[in-house]
């Protein structure tokens, strides 16, 4: 009889061995502010159980050092992602749905292969969001430097989202808004 | 957000932050920019060591706060960055617009 596995149960499993491929979640939450820990909270996690996303040195990650409040050890990696994540979805909660309390984001987080501009395959941390919005697409706005001589005290949202991810992209099906942000690992 | 807020000096603040400065936290904030305005306070020291994450909200709500006071020839400055929101603020160039402490103690020595 076969022993059935379940690959995302690295309770006993040797991470080294973890199988990226098949490592995705999916979470829909109201689109509600408060609900955004919740999302970044998830990415957080995702991040913690890929061996050697976080440093090099991390293998397995050190949970307890990663999420314990107020130790604040999050790599750059992993805090970029994070940040792009709550950028995004904020600005969906904010502009698209206008803090009506009403509709949903959907959230999926995978680890794919793709391949990067010049062609040559990267592992990449990907995430999707999808809501049912006022049709926005991010990647069509003019974005400025922050000028630090004249500092505004707006608009870094589009800024930071696309200085912290390798791609975008943004597609509007039927009265769904989809946008996937993709952000090499190494 | 937890917010812990002192006068150390007349006309001179100081709250200590932690958690998430994020779109969630910044009313808050705000409302107590009004309040140290309402008070006459100059100068406020933020205090970010146990802040653990910071939205492009939370740094418009830092930002606004700093221009708030300097305009009365006052400043808002802050303490203990953590270094993934220091790479932040790097990347926007607030480092050049903050100033920025390691300690309460040294700020101190800064006024």
């Amino acid at each position: 009889m076969l022993e059935q596995t379940n690959p995302l149960d690295n309770s006993s499993a040797d991470l080294r061995v973890f199988p990226l491929e098949s490592a995705r979640i999916n979470l829909r939450v109201p689109a509600r502010l408060d609900c955004l820990p919740v999302l970044c909270a998830t990415v957080r996690e995702f991040c913690a159980t890929i061996p050697g996303l976080l440093n090099a040195n991390d293998s397995p990650p050190n949970r307890a050092t990663i999420n314990a409040p107020g130790t604040t050890s999050y790599s750059n990696f992993v805090y970029s992602i994070e940040l792009v994540l709550q950028e995004a979805a904020s600005n969906i909660v904010r502009h698209g749905y206008q803090e009506s309390g009403k509709g949903f984001l959907e959230l999926a987080v995978s680890l794919p292969e793709v391949e990067d501009l010049a062609g040559a395959k990267r592992r990449a941390i990907v995430l999707e969001l999808t809501d049912n919005a006022l049709p926005f697409d991010p990647t069509a706005q003019l974005v400025d430097t922050p000028d630090p001589l004249n500092m505004p005290e707006s608009g870094y949202g589009l800024y930071l989202i696309r200085k912290l991810t390798d791609h975008l992209e943004y597609s509007r099906f039927g009265s769904l808004n989809n946008l996937k942000m993709v952000k090499y690992v190494h | 957000m937890y917010i812990e807020q002192r006068e150390i000096i007349i006309h001179i603040g100081i709250i200590g932050l932690q958690g998430r400065l994020d779109a969630n936290a910044a009313p808050a904030l705000k409302e107590i920019w009004e309040e140290y305005a309402s008070r006459g306070m100059h100068s406020l020291l933020v205090d970010l060591h146990r802040v653990e994450f910071i939205d492009s909200i939370g740094i418009s709500t830092l930002v606004n706060g700093m221009k708030q006071l300097r305009s009365r020839g006052g400043d808002l400055k802050l303490i203990g960055i953590q270094p993934s929101v220091r790479s932040i603020f790097e990347l926007m160039t607030l480092d050049k617009v903050f100033t920025i402490y390691e300690s309460e103690e040294e700020a101190l020595r800064g006024l």
